[in-house]
């Protein structure tokens, strides 16, 4: 299976994945890689619901997704999408170090430092992101697929926060 | 009693309260909380925290959202989750408020009632015309 679209969003999925990112990545597939998600009933009720019927949707630990991705036989596109940085250093470190890593909604919450509207970062966000880059991998801020898209980096050291 | 709330992304929320307004009238029954840009989901959900209390039997809630899958509609399903006495409605258009807004004040209705009702007339409120 192939990852066409590799996205952060604290919200999952919600109107701009639904309205935008399926049909940009050409998605048969969604596959939320949450741990949190994957142990709660209520969002996972939430996520089907969100998911358009024509899509398959897979709410899968993050080490399960994982495995899952690397062993699937079916074909086609998926879009993956995590919750934070943290989740997407853990599909860096099993290998998956070929996408520009969108950054889609990362919001406001109290001990966070605002970057941009969409982006807002707590300390250990910053030292994830950092090993992100570390391990040669780039992140781009671009909440639908037709906004300009800014490098998270360069973001945050116009912040001071780099 | 039924309290009614309105939920989007922007201002279709306080749009929509005042399109009934001239088709109606004011009435008392229905309160808007708007998603706005820049806002977290945390902030959004004080919002609701602060209007949905102490629901029970005489303390119902319709909450009419903009969007199946969006933020509004994601965040306050919480509260319907499991809850009988508060129901969630998705793709909220003028006739349907206006009608949920007449209906909730029916002598003896009840969400279940109220709800039941509007489903049946959504078909009726969205279509291509035959003119």
């Amino acid at each position: 299976m192939e990852i066409s679209v590799f996205r952060i969003d604290d919200r999952l999925i919600h109107g701009q994945v639904i309205t935008a990112w399926i049909a940009y990545a050409d998605a048969k597939t969604i596959i939320v890689a949450d741990d949190k998600a994957a142990g709660d009933e209520f969002t996972q009720s939430l996520l089907k619901m969100a998911t358009p019927d024509s899509i398959q949707l897979k709410i899968l630990k993050v080490e399960e997704a994982i495995s899952w991705i690397q062993t699937t036989e079916e074909a086609g596109k998926a879009l993956l999408l995590v919750r934070s940085p943290k989740e997407a250093l853990s599909f860096i470190d099993a290998g998956y170090k070929d996408h520009v890593i969108n950054v889609g909604n990362m919001n406001m919450k109290k001990g966070k430092t605002k970057v941009l509207g969409n982006l807002w970062v707590f300390p250990e966000d910053v030292e994830m992101i950092k090993s992100i880059y570390n391990k040669g991998v780039k992140m781009e801020v671009r909440a639908v697929p037709n906004e300009k898209s800014q490098d998270v980096m360069e973001l945050l050291k116009k912040n001071k926060l780099g | 009693m039924i309290h009614i709330i309105i939920t989007s992304h922007g201002g279709l929320a306080e749009g929509l309260v005042q399109s009934s307004n001239m088709l109606i009238g004011e009435q008392g029954n229905v309160e808007c909380i708007t998603f706005a840009p820049d806002m977290g989901v945390e902030e959004l959900d004080e919002l609701y925290a602060a209007k949905i209390t102490g629901a029970s039997d005489e303390n119902q809630y319709l909450i009419l959202c903009d969007i199946k899958g969006g933020t509004p509609f994601n965040v306050v399903s919480r509260y319907s989750f499991k809850n009988d006495n508060i129901a969630v409605i998705y793709g909220v258009n003028l006739p349907i408020l206006v009608a949920a807004l007449l209906e909730a004040q029916d002598e003896g209705v009840t969400l279940a009632g109220l709800t039941e009702s509007l489903q049946q007339q959504f078909n009726e409120t969205i279509g291509v015309s035959e003119i």
